[in-house]
This record gives structure tokens, C-alpha cells and sequence, in this order.
């Protein structure tokens, strides 16, 4: 469990980061002229929490077969649509289907991302695992 | 057979080294003698008893309430549960790393991301095992613990 909450904290930061970007990004791209207030430093934020809400909810002690988790990360990821999706057009009168394309593409390249960082820092620690693991092996003889 | 006993200083390996015209019975008989000086257990395949030296099990696999023993090349069955080989053997380098398996981790070779926070260990004969998120831990600190 505590393994977990770890994994979720790391997953809510990076979440944060990447979302800063995408807002930069896509900010400059399609309304480079408009104006934000304060408020908007707590979007990134509130989108990381919403984003590893489905990661905290869906947590099995089980130990999961490679296809269960492929069948759980896609079930992620369309709760994490669902729920941003939600929290950005639910409460607006109109929904303009071009930015909720938008927004949709930037869950699921953030969303990606998230995996791959979390791969590249799992190889890291792999590395430094295996070495450690090859010091460990001629101090203790094999 | 001439004797030779040469003394390591404390941070080299000890070893035992054989000189010999060809492996013959006499031989495996030592190697048998110096691999049981670290204790063995007992396994069952096709039907027979066979004592397995602990330096050669590799891992050892719980698979719906049955117990297995894998060695480089072969795998034996036995009676007793996985958690009985992990509290008894922990000094001589064996650790869960999964729900079902318990390793000897002077077998890994290397070790591998797998996905969603998962480790594989590949093994000295090509085989890989899973080192399951709940464990990496556990693994991590003993591992640095005795570096």
C-alpha cells in the first residue's frame, strides 16, 4: 500500500509538470493573446489530482498478469478522460468540439508520458539495482 | 591426491579448486561433499528422492499449493511451503520477491524494468523471474544492507 501511495505521489507531480507544459504549449498555439489570472497556476494541480484518482481507486493487492494490466491502464486512461473531460466542459453551457479534442489529445500525450517517464526512471533504478546486486554477489561469493 | 590449502584474505571469495585428469566419480563426489556444506533439500521428481545441494537451486515457485524447486535445469517438487524456505534459508541469500516465488539472488545476472513499477531478473541460465512492486523494496534494502 505504501508502495503504491509512493507511486501515485511521483505519478501527481509529474502530472503537474507535464501539464504545465501542455498549457504553455497549447496556450501559445491556439490563444497566444489570452490573458490568465492567478487561478490558473491551480489547473495543473487540480488536474493531477484528478488524474491519479483512477490509479488510487483501482489498486488491487494482486499480483496482475501482463494482459490485466494492459486491460487496467486503458481503463485508466478512459476514467482520466472521462473525469478531466468532465471537469472542463461540465460546468460550461457550451462545448466547443474543437477544444475538447484538444483537451482530450493532451490527457492522452500527458497521460503517455507519465508511463514513459516512470519506464526511464525504472530503468535507472534497474541499472543502479544491477549494480548494487553485482557488488553485493563478490562480497558475498557465487 | 595432493592437498592444497591456501588462505584468502577476508575481502577475496573462498573457493575450493579441484586439479584433476578428468571429472570422474571420485570428483563428483567432492563437489557433492563441498556443495552439501551448505546444506541441501529435499525434492521429489518422477517419482524419485533426490537431495538438491542449496548452492544450486535457483528459485522456488509456489503454484496452486504445490511447492517447486528449480535448479539450472531441473525442477523437483516437495512438500513444504514456500514461506518455511524463505525464514530458513534468508541467511544464505534467498528472498521473496513475489507472492509465489522466493530467489536465490546469487543467481540473477541482471536486472530489467517490466511494466508498471515491476522488475524482471534474469537469471544465470537464461530464465526470468518477476520481482513484483510490493518487493522491490525489501530487494533494494537487503541488497545495500550487506554491500
Amino acid at each position: 500500500m505504501k508502495e503504491h501511495i509512493k507511486d501515485n505521489l511521483m505519478n501527481f507531480f509529474i502530472i503537474v509538470t507535464l501539464v504545465n507544459i501542455v498549457i504553455f504549449a497549447c496556450g501559445m498555439i491556439l490563444m497566444p493573446e489570452q490573458q490568465l489570472t492567478y487561478t490558473a497556476f491551480l489547473v495543473p494541480i487540480i488536474d493531477g489530482l484528478l488524474g491519479i484518482i483512477p490509479g488510487l481507486v483501482m489498486y488491487s493487492k494482486r499480483e496482475l498478469t501482463v494482459r490485466q494490466m494492459l486491460i487496467r491502464e486503458v481503463i485508466q486512461l478512459l476514467s482520466i478522460e472521462a473525469i478531466i473531460l468532465f471537469f472542463t466542459f461540465g460546468f460550461s453551457g457550451s462545448l466547443n468540439i474543437k477544444y475538447l479534442l484538444v483537451v482530450a489529445t493532451s490527457v492522452a500525450v500527458v497521460y503517455v508520458m507519465v508511463n514513459v517517464i516512470r519506464y526511464f526512471l525504472d530503468i535507472r533504478s534497474a541499472k543502479k539495482l544491477t549494480d548494487e546486486l553485482k557488488a553485493f554477489q563478490s562480497t558475498h561469493g557465487s | 591426491m595432493d592437498i592444497n590449502v591456501k588462505h584468502v584474505d577476508v575481502s577475496e571469495r573462498e573457493y575450493v579448486e579441484i586439479g584433476c585428469h578428468e571429472q570422474d566419480r571420485r570428483v563428483n563426489e567432492i563437489i557433492r561433499f563441498v556443495k552439501g556444506l551448505d546444506g541441501s533439500v529435499a525434492g521429489v521428481r518422477e517419482g524419485k528422492q533426490y537431495e538438491i545441494p542449496v548452492v544450486d537451486i535457483m528459485y522456488f515457485e509456489s503454484v496452486d499449493n504445490r511447492t517447486f524447486i528449480y535448479t539450472a535445469k531441473m525442477s523437483y517438487e516437495t512438500s513444504r511451503k514456500l514461506y518455511e524456505f524463505e525464514s530458513e534459508l534468508q541467511d544464505s541469500n534467498f528472498l521473496r520477491i513475489s507472492k509465489s516465488v522466493v530467489l536465490n539472488i546469487m543467481k540473477v545476472e541482471s536486472i530489467r524494468p517490466a511494466l508498471n513499477g515491476r522488475f524482471l531478473c534474469k537469471l544465470r541460465n537464461g530464465e526470468e523471474v518477476i520481482i513484483s512492486r510490493k518487493y522491490v523494496g525489501a530487494f533494494r534494502e537487503y541488497i545495500s544492507r550487506k554491500v
